[in-house]
Order: C-alpha cells, then sequence, then structure tokens
C-alpha cells in the first residue's frame, strides 16, 4: 500500500486522482472521529465535508516532514471544536411533552440513532460503550478516541491535541480509570 | 508497597499502549509477575479496551459519500470562506480609516492652534511721566496668557490724547473697537488728537467715526498701540523694544538680523550665543536703528518666527532733555560772561589765573551738561532692539498644543456623555429590540441551514 505523503505529494503536484484515494482512506475514520465527539450525524458529516475542503484550499500547507494522517486528525480536530462552540451558542428549542401538558420542557434531541430501540439492544455492551465514552470529559474523550479507535500513538495524539506526551498519557489514563468503573459492573451484569 | 502499587498502576496504561520507555517497561512487567492486583487491574483495562474497539464505526453509504463529495467539492464552503475573508477585509479597512481619520483630527488640531500666533496676549498699560507728558510714557508688554478664551488687561490706555480703550476678542466677538478721544480739554499741552492707530500686528487703522473696526477673523487679539503724531518741538523720544523669537534654526535668524540692521543703516551692537539645559540654542543680539527706522525693523524682526514676546518702550525724555539745554544755556551764559570779563581785565598772571578757576567750575558743568544730551542723542537717535532667538522647542509645542487637544477632546467626550445620558431611555429600548429580532433571526438560519444540508 503506498503512503500517505506520497499520495498527498502527487495530489499537490496536480494529479486530482490521488485526492480521490485520499478521500478513500480516510473519508471512514473521519466520520467515525467527528461522530465520536460530536455525539451527532449531521454535523459530523458538516465536519468531514469541511476537513476534505480544508485538505483542497490548504493542500500547500502540508509539508512531507509532518505525519499525514496527524495533519489530517488535527484538522478534523480543530474543525468539531469549532462546531462544538458554535452548538453552545444555539438556543434549545422548547418542546412540548406532550400535546395536554401545559408545562414546556426543555429536551435535548440526540441522535436517534445509537438509542436502544429493542430490548436486545439495551443488553448489548456497545451501547452501554458509546454512553460511557459520551460521559468523559471532551479531552479525555478524544485522547482515548484516537488511541483505541484511530491508532495514534501519544506523541501523534499530543501534535493533534496540541499537548504535551505527558498529558495525553494522564488523559488516556483517567478515561480508562472512569471507563472501566462505569463498564465492569454492566459487564460483569451481562455476562 | 502501597506507594509502588499506585505508581504501577498509572504505568499500567501507557504499558498496554507499548508507550513505555524501557526502563518503566520492565518494572511493569516485573510487578505484574508478583502483583495479582496490579495484574487484575491491567486485565480490566484490557477488557474495557477490547469492549472499546468492537465499536467498528459506520461504513459511509454512497448517499453520504455523495453528499460529503457535494459540500467540499461544491461552493459552500468555498462562499463561508470568501465571507470570512470579506469580514476580515471590512475590519482592517474600518480600523485603518479610523486611525486616518483620527490622524487628520489631531492634525487639523495643530494647525489651528499653531495658526493663532498672538496666543492670549496680555496688554498692560501704565501711565508714567508727569503732567507734562500724558500718554507718551507708555509701556506695552505683550506677553502669553494661557487661557485664550479670555485676556486680562491691567488697565485701558489712559484716556488721553492718541490714547484710549483697547476691547479684547474672543470667538464669540471677532471685532475690535476703540475709541480716542480728544485732547482738547488736556490744559498741560501735548499732541493733537490722532486720527491713525498703529496695531502691533502691522496693520494701520483709520478712525472713522471715533470709532475704529478690524475686519472678522483678523485674529482673537488686537492690541493697540498709541501713534504719536508729529509735533511744533522734534520728539525727544528713546525708542526700545525687547522681543523674543522662536526660530528654527538660530544661525540661519543671527543672519537675518545682521542684514535687517544693516539694510536699515543701523548695526549689530552685541551677540551671545549660548546652548542651555536640553541642548538648546538662543541667542542675544543688540541691535541700534535710526528712530524712523525703528518700527520698519520691528515688522521685519517679527517675521523670523514665532514672536514669543515683543516689548515695546517709547520714553519721552522731552523734559528732561529741555532742562538740560535749559541749565546749559544758563551755565554758558555766565561762563561767557567770566569769560568776557577775562578778556578785558588786563590783569596779572595771578590775577588771571584765579579767574581761570572761577571758570573750571562752569566749564566742568557744561561739559556734563553736554555729554548728557549727547547721551539723549544718541539714545534718541538710534533706537535699541533686543532679540533673543531660541530654537523652537518642538517638545514644548507638543505639549502645548497636546494640552490644548486634551482639552477640546475632554470637552467633546463631555459632550458626547451628556448626549449618551438624555439619549439612554432610548438607545437601551433599540439595545433590547436588536438582541431579540437578531435571536430570532439566528434561530432562523440554522433551522433553514440544517434543513438545506439535509
Amino acid at each position: 500500500m503506498r503512503k500517505d505523503k506520497e499520495i498527498m505529494m502527487e495530489y499537490k503536484s496536480g494529479d486530482i486522482n490521488a485526492l480521490e484515494e485520499i478521500f478513500q482512506r480516510y473519508k471512514r475514520p473521519m466520520l467515525n472521529y467527528a461522530f465520536k465527539l460530536l455525539n451527532n450525524y449531521a454535523d459530523a458529516e458538516d465536519v468531514v465535508g469541511e476537513v476534505f475542503y480544508v485538505l483542497t484550499a490548504q493542500k500547500d500547507a502540508y509539508q512531507p516532514q509532518a505525519k499525514f494522517s496527524t495533519w489530517l486528525y488535527t484538522i478534523a480536530h480543530n474543525l468539531c471544536i469549532d462546531r462544538i462552540r458554535k452548538n453552545k451558542k444555539i438556543f434549545p428549542l422548547w418542546f412540548k411533552k406532550n400535546k395536554t401538558d401545559k408545562d414546556y420542557e426543555e429536551l435535548d434531541i440526540p441522535d436517534t440513532k445509537f438509542l436502544p430501540n429493542t430490548p436486545a439492544e439495551e443488553k448489548d455492551t456497545s451501547f452501554f460503550v458509546k454512553r460511557s465514552l459520551e460521559k468523559l470529559p471532551l479531552e479525555q474523550k478524544e485522547a482515548i478516541v484516537l488511541r483505541e479507535y484511530h491508532g495514534l500513538n501519544y506523541e501523534d495524539i499530543g501534535k493533534v491535541l496540541n499537548c504535551s506526551l505527558e498529558k495525553v498519557k494522564i488523559l488516556i489514563f483517567r478515561a480508562r480509570e472512569r471507563l472501566r468503573k462505569e463498564l465492569l459492573p454492566l459487564m460483569e451484569e451481562l455476562k | 508497597m502501597m506507594f509502588i502499587h499506585a505508581k504501577i498502576k498509572k504505568l499500567i496504561s501507557a504499558y498496554l499502549d507499548g508507550e513505555l520507555k524501557e526502563k518503566d517497561k520492565l518494572l511493569v512487567e516485573n510487578h505484574l509477575k508478583e502483583c495479582a492486583e496490579c495484574k487484575k487491574y491491567y486485565q480490566e483495562l484490557e477488557r474495557v479496551s477490547f469492549a472499546l474497539i468492537q465499536d467498528k464505526g459506520e461504513d459511509v453509504s454512497p448517499d453520504l459519500e455523495q453528499r460529503i463529495r457535494n459540500n467540499f467539492l461544491g461552493d459552500k464552503y468555498k462562499r463561508e470562506a470568501k465571507m470570512k475573508n470579506k469580514k476580515l477585509i471590512i475590519g482592517i479597512s474600518s480600523g485603518a480609516l479610523a486611525i486616518l481619520l483620527m490622524f487628520i483630527f489631531v492634525g487639523s488640531m495643530q494647525g489651528y492652534l499653531r495658526k493663532n500666533v498672538p496666543r492670549g496676549l496680555q496688554f498692560n498699560s501704565e501711565q508714567t511721566g508727569g503732567q507734562y507728558s500724558p500718554g507718551l510714557t507708555t509701556q506695552s508688554q505683550l506677553g502669553y496668557s494661557d487661557n485664550r478664551e479670555s485676556v486680562s488687561f491691567s488697565r485701558a490706555i489712559p484716556q488721553t490724547i492718541n490714547g484710549g480703550r483697547i476691547g479684547y476678542t474672543d470667538e464669540k466677538s471677532p471685532w475690535i473697537t476703540a475709541y480716542t478721544e480728544s485732547a482738547a480739554d488736556y490744559s498741560t499741552g501735548g499732541y493733537p488728537a490722532s486720527k491713525t492707530i498703529k496695531i502691533v500686528s502691522g496693520n494701520v487703522k483709520t478712525i472713522v467715526d471715533d470709532q475704529i473696526i478690524t475686519s472678522q477673523n483678523e485674529g482673537p487679539i488686537v492690541i493697540v498701540e498709541p501713534y504719536l503724531p508729529a509735533t511744533g518741538q522734534e520728539e525727544k523720544i528713546i525708542r526700545s523694544a525687547d522681543a523674543t523669537i522662536e526660530v528654527k534654526d538660530v544661525a540661519k535668524a543671527y543672519d537675518e538680523v545682521v542684514k535687517i540692521s544693516t539694510s536699515k543703516k543701523g548695526y549689530l551692537a552685541m551677540a551671545n550665543f549660548n546652548q542651555i539645559t536640553g541642548g538648546k540654542i538662543v541667542a542675544q543680539l543688540v541691535l541700534r536703528v535710526p528712530k524712523s527706522k525703528f518700527e520698519e525693523t520691528v515688522d521685519e524682526l517679527r517675521k523670523l518666527g514665532e514672536v514669543k514676546r515683543f516689548d515695546l518702550e517709547g520714553v519721552d525724555v522731552s523734559r528732561q532733555y529741555n532742562a538740560l539745554v535749559s541749565e546749559l544755556n544758563t551755565i554758558k551764559v555766565v561762563y561767557d560772561k567770566i569769560e568776557q570779563k577775562l578778556k578785558e581785565k588786563k590783569t596779572d598772571i595771578t590775577g588771571a589765573m584765579r579767574l581761570e578757576s572761577e571758570l573750571t567750575p562752569y566749564a566742568k558743568s557744561i561739559e556734563a551738561i553736554r555729554n548728557q544730551l549727547n547721551q539723549y542723542d544718541n539714545l534718541i537717535s538710534l533706537s535699541t532692539i533686543k532679540v533673543n532667538l531660541e530654537a523652537t522647542s518642538w517638545k514644548l509645542l507638543f505639549q502645548e498644543n497636546l494640552k490644548d487637544v486634551q482639552r477640546r477632546l475632554a470637552q467633546i467626550l463631555s459632550g458626547i456623555v451628556k448626549g449618551l445620558i438624555n439619549l439612554l431611555p432610548l438607545l437601551l429600548t433599540l439595545v433590547c429590540f436588536t438582541v431579540v429580532v437578531a435571536w430570532i433571526i439566528s434561530i432562523i438560519k440554522n433551522a433553514l441551514n440544517k434543513k438545506s444540508d439535509k
């Protein structure tokens, strides 16, 4: 398999097919990464589109000395953070609980794709994993996602998150501690 | 032991990821062989890690792929990027324009301030001399006042011949009127009423109906100096001036002064150059020019630079002069008589010497009086002008201008604040309305965006 760096340099030289190759290689990792952070499919789709747009717009900024995947994940990370900040500014919509209720209650609208629709799903470990992951603080979640789901080493994670190696170790350690405390009792129960 | 457990626990996570240095890796491995608790902890973390990676994530469906392609290949982000650039350009241009306007404002204030050369002039007028010289021994002193809005006068010009009152102008009343009064009732003699007065700024005005009116915007301050007309007797007035002028180049200004004095058939009596604190060069010059060229010289000297101070003095010494002349004449009569007697009497040497010795005091007095008269003649015929030349102190100029600019800015700001206070209720209503409208628009916009993207 060709190296990312090689393909990117071809694209920089003007080979459009190289872009297609990059897109095929990274469309899924980018989507899953964005979704894990944003917990919203619509936002994740938008961010993935923006990631590749930025790649095309700033291809000249890529330096061959840097690892391509780290560079791309850094773009995705920054765009996700922007999206999270932007979403915080939006006022939540008020919904009626039901038609007869006079009192209004604020409801957060999660992506229903990952809510347990059936009792069987409620017994599925992955549901609890996703829920536990969602509860983690953003930085810890990012670090553990990049490590477990995308296989980045600590040094690259530090570059994406713009923090030191020591901090990355602490983030991953704490994330695993929390997940262990959350998941182990549930996993025992499911056994 | 507890301490080692806590340390190893922290290392196990990194050990799991293969991120430990060789030394720590060995430490953990050895400990895990011996410690069941830590080994259990390690296994738990492995299970968590295994559970996490079971979630393979979503595949990218063809529809989704197409949507993503449309996004990054389409115009959506290009438009947003262009909009961001536009906003940046507008922001930078507005900032630059604001800075430019500020410079123009400060610059125009500087120009306005510098135009007002006779700034805050003070006029002191005192009458000296006795009944014989009404308004003749006047002393004008021009000085600066910090407060340019009003000018104080110690006293108006005495209501004598050629005198009158001086008014002062400010921004509200740019005209000045001065009056002359007839000296018909002045019993001790003197000069007839003048029909012209000379304004120190260089303009000569004619009196009309006992009033003199300057033009609008002629300057905030106009100083009126009595103009002494010709009389039946020759004037015995010692004219002098003392000026301080700020110039850009002291050496050049010195050359100019020499040229002026020479062209007026006068001479430079003294020149001193000094360097004072701060490196500023000052020159002190004394010119002597014929009395008929006095005013011309003063006018030309004013053009050298910014006049800080210009004192003009005219001391009428006619009384003293005439008194000396009378005394001289009297003594001469006595001397002549004694001399005549000496010539007529045929006496011996002793007698002649005795007579001679009687003449000596008279001769000495005559000599002394003649010397005094010569001195007076010298001072009268050649006017003395002292000129202090100072290099322009830009710092001082800047500081003075800055004070005025600050004062004006403070006035403007207080005006704005007062205006804002009056408009406060209206402004608050507008702000609340704007916030509500903006909020509604943002909600609608976000809802529409999400709809169109899907």
